[in-house]
């Protein structure tokens, strides 16, 4: 098994801009439905990328093309290249759980595992090799508190997961990725089921969490977006329509279609 | 106006279950309790059944039923698993599930005369406690293997998701993921499949036999309550009539006490489990 250094070394095609992602002419189809269509995008290191677009837009399909999920679709198919730190995550060589390690992903729907608060969170460090339990316990209070969630479960870890509330269920689940150490954390309208307040939460979780990761997360709502984004990708029918500065896309679009979806022509 | 005729269909519908139910209950406790003594229970059968108890029919009872539990949760439930997992994608799967559909319409006293051609005869095993354990298996595997291809399938995806989007191979997902949300079921399946077991006369008959001794040995013959109440009540005597009696309340009381666990511990797995 090669590490993902020396991998790195060999891989011949570089991308040719600077970017903790780079991805260069990614396509994505489901059978014969072309979802995404030759994107080409550099996703700056450690800020908030906001990718934003109406709905079937193929904001969720670009989402998991980054971290490899989509290949559990059948019927996938993916050409193209993603560069995560100059490493094509596509490339035969590369192991996907090991991508899906360094690219964490929390989810719309909060999705606990069917296990204790303190095994959700240790799940991920567990299949990597992790046995110490002092480690874990470390691990475990770290990756909570990271999440904003140690004071309100630190009494109650063996309990189920399935009896926090829903906002809370939804930190446990930023927790368990982050626990694992990724570098990338991919979120995808991770407060569309979650009240104000629990929102209001996580959205400050976001800003935090940027210092050390890079951060992508789909929203619907542009509120939201202005509040959280630092770079945003407007996607269109399964184009890149334009991507740049948050405060550049929010006051000064150029494409019209960016102009009319912020105008909220579209739903 | 159909409502109504459907609500008075529904309506009779319950009142002959539970009618049928609360009759044979009381009927069989009335009958069996008056029987009953703590010398049924430990005491081996005399005088042709007339005297003495049941002990060799409860331990035998036990010991078949819970061989053939294990004989057929060891093979049913990683086949169950394995079915869920793969039928979209393996044609042995596919095969599988559908061995086990077509086995689970078999009536029972079929297995019995297999059951007796194949391990007592074929294989050379005799009329024995094997004997009628494996046949009692063949019997409860379907059970198993379906009600745990049913359990698993019903595993949420997005559980699943979770699980890979943190690094997990498959097979993890399977041994540390899936699993715990389907333990229950499991659980369920397995308990359902002893119960059913403990129940049957037709596979026993010729496979295990009827002895009046508890089985010394694997390839002893060993009786079974369901054999015991069909043999004491085809007695001409009135006292053997009240034993029958008191076998089948014994059986009864099994049946429902394992009933009752298999629910208490389906709510405490239960837990943890994701809705
Ligand atoms: N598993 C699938 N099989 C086939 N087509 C799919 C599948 N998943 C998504 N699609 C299609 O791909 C397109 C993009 O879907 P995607 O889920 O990426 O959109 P989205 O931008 O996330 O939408 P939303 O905002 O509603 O979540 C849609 O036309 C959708 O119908
Ligand atoms: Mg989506």
């Amino acid at each position: 098994m090669l590490s993902s250094k020396s991998l790195k070394n060999l891989q011949h095609s570089r991308p040719s801009v600077q970017g903790k992602i780079v991805v260069e002419n990614l396509n994505v189809y489901f059978g014969k439905h072309h979802v995404l269509k030759n994107l080409s995008i550099a996703i700056p290191d450690r800020q908030v990328t906001a990718i934003i677009g109406p709905s079937g837009c193929g904001k969720t399909t670009f989402l998991r093309s980054l971290n490899r999920m989509i290949e559990l679709v059948d019927g996938a198919k993916v050409t193209g290249k993603v560069f995560l730190d100059g490493l094509n995550i596509y490339s035969p060589k590369v192991d996907s759980s090991d991508i899906r390690r360094r690219v964490g992903m929390v989810f719309q729907k909060p999705n606990p595992l069917p296990m204790s608060i303190y095994d959700n969170v240790a799940f991920g460090p567990r299949i990597h090799g992790i046995r110490n339990k002092k480690v874990l316990d470390k691990l475990v209070e770290e990756s909570l508190k990271a999440a904003g969630l140690w004071d309100e479960v630190k009494n109650r870890l063996k309990d189920p997961a399935v009896s926090l509330s829903g906002g809370q269920q939804q930190r446990l689940c930023i927790a368990r990725a982050l626990a694992v150490n990724p570098e990338v954390l991919l979120m995808d309208e991770p407060t569309a089921s979650l009240d104000p307040i629990s929102s209001a939460k996580i959205e400050s979780l976001i800003r935090e969490l940027k210092r050390k990761y890079t951060i992508i997360v789909v929203t619907h709502n542009l509120q939201q977006a202005m509040r959280i984004a630092d770079y945003v990708v407007f996607l269109f029918m399964g184009e890149l329509i334009e991507h740049g500065a948050a405060d550049e896309i929010f006051t000064s679009p150029r494409n019209t279609k960016t102009i009319e979806y912020l105008r909220g022509a579209f739903s | 106006m159909e409502e109504l005729l459907i609500k008075l269909l529904m309506a009779i519908a319950t009142v002959v279950v539970l009618g049928f139910l609360l009759v044979i209950l009381v009927d069989i406790a009335r009958r069996g309790v008056s029987a009953l003594s703590l010398s049924m229970l430990i005491e081996l059968p005399r005088n042709a059944g007339r005297e003495g108890g049941l002990l060799n029919a409860i331990v035998g009872s036990l010991y078949i039923s819970s061989l053939a539990t294990l004989f057929s949760a060891s093979i049913g439930v990683p086949a169950g698993l394995y079915i869920a997992e793969f039928e979209g994608k393996s044609r042995i799967a596919r095969a599988a599930s559908f061995a086990a559909e077509v086995l689970s319409g078999i009536p029972s006293i079929v297995f019995g005369v297999y059951g007796f051609i194949i391990f007592v005869i074929m294989l050379n095993m005799g009329v024995s406690l094997l004997a009628g354990a494996l046949t009692l298996a063949c019997l409860e595997l379907p059970i198993i293997i379906k009600v745990t291809e049913e359990t698993v399938k019903l595993v949420p995806s997005h559980i699943k998701e979770a699980a890979l989007s943190l690094g997990a191979t498959r097979w993890e997902v399977l041994s540390k993921v899936t699993i715990r949300q389907a333990v229950p079921g499991i659980a369920t399946a397995v308990l359902l499949a002893f119960a059913r077991g403990a129940g049957e006369a037709a596979p026993l008959m010729f496979t295990s036999g009827y002895s009046n001794f508890t089985p010394s040995s694997l390839l002893s013959p060993a009786a079974n309550l369901p054999l015991a109440v069909y043999y004491l009540i085809m007695m001409p005597f009135p006292e053997a009539h009240m034993r029958a009696y008191a076998a089948a309340f014994i059986l009864t009381i099994m049946v429902l006490s394992m009933n009752w666990c298999s629910r208490m511990l389906f709510k405490r797995w239960s837990r943890y489990v994701v809705k």
